[in-house]
């Protein structure tokens, strides 16, 4: 575990204790942003048939996320980065599919193992996700990988997943 | 050790406020100074049911994650496939006032406030909800179990790790 100092720029200023007992008090810093949570994809799809509005008061998508107002991003900036997350999302996805594919022939051999997979092609092999992680952000500088855990062991929510309806993406 | 403290009114549901930080962040050196805007906390629900550490859709589009790979996940209406991340994950602190500030930290204004912001060193690939609650982040036990959770019979439970 380390630590970080945050700092209220504006008004504050952070600083390091260590050796005692911290009490938490951030109860209330909720996020403010409350949106309808939507699929990315198609809000992705929904801000690329929108027709351009430039500094209009339309929502613009910035590498992933809907802001509104961003009176610095133009129309062709907003559609290079919308580019640039869906082949991310599609990369992520096409190797995915993939992935399924060849799960029963991999995991006797890789069972419990992260596979780098690149382009529908898994690249190596890792014992462990920072490895994976490491070798694909040095591999590939466009960050266009995905890394998939050699499991046929699905990811229990406990009772999140009594609670609510997830949905899927 | 930093320990959380908080209520479980009622005694059916843990809550605390976390920070998911991503891994592309690369580790800052104790003390520190990082803007606020590089940092987004959240309400998170300690889940000692849950096998893993998952982020709601809404909070990984809001602090601009960007999806490393899918997990399927066994939620309430079956099996689905979900985006998963790489992140680290923090828990906030507020610093009591009156505390001397180390030496090089420039002083605290009157009325400022600080907060420290304590990183679990274990990288996380956690998986994506759409969440329905009133939370961003499903804390399992990936992170639980580097700690010590305490449920009190008074209404209250500590989290130190």
């Amino acid at each position: 575990m380390y630590t970080i100092e945050v700092q209220n720029a504006a008004r504050s200023k952070g600083r390091k204790t260590t050796g005692r007992r911290d009490r938490q008090r951030g109860h209330g810093h909720e996020n403010s942003d409350r949106r309808t949570s939507r699929n990315l994809a198609a809000e992705i799809r929904s801000n690329a048939k929108r027709p351009s509005r430039g500094k209009s008061k339309g929502k613009s998508v910035v590498q992933g996320r809907a802001v509104g107002n961003r009176a610095n991003c133009g129309s062709g900036q907003m559609e290079k980065r919308v580019s640039i997350v869906r082949t991310k999302q599609e990369e992520v996805d096409r190797n995915f599919a993939f992935f399924q594919a060849e799960l029963p022939q991999i995991m006797p051999n890789y069972r419990g193992k992260y596979a780098l997979i690149r382009n529908e092609k898994i690249e190596n092999y890792f014992d462990t996700l920072v490895d994976a992680y490491t070798a694909g952000s040095q591999q590939f500088k466009d960050g266009l990988f995905s890394i998939q855990q050699v499991t046929d062991e699905p990811v229990d929510l406990g009772f999140f997943s009594h609670a609510v309806h997830l949905g899927s993406s | 050790m930093p320990c959380i403290l908080g209520v479980h009114s009622g005694g059916n549901q843990l809550f605390c406020v976390a920070v998911i930080i991503p891994h592309t962040i690369a580790p800052a050196p104790m003390g520190s100074v990082l803007p606020l805007p590089s940092v987004e906390s959240a309400r998170a629900l300690i889940d000692t049911g849950a096998t893993g550490t998952c982020i709601s859709q809404r909070h990984a589009q809001k602090i601009n994650l960007q999806p490393i790979g899918k997990r399927t996940v066994h939620g309430v209406s079956g099996v689905a496939a979900h985006n998963s991340y790489v992140f680290k994950i923090g828990f906030p602190f507020d610093v009591p006032a009156g505390i001397p500030l180390p030496p090089g930290m420039p002083p605290m204004p009157p009325g400022g406030r600080a907060t420290q912001l304590h990183v679990v060193e274990k990288i996380i690939q956690g998986s994506e909800f759409k969440t329905g609650g009133n939370f961003d982040i499903l804390l399992g036990m990936d992170v639980i179990s580097i700690g010590s959770l305490v449920v009190l019979g008074n209404g209250s439970f500590c989290f130190s790790f």
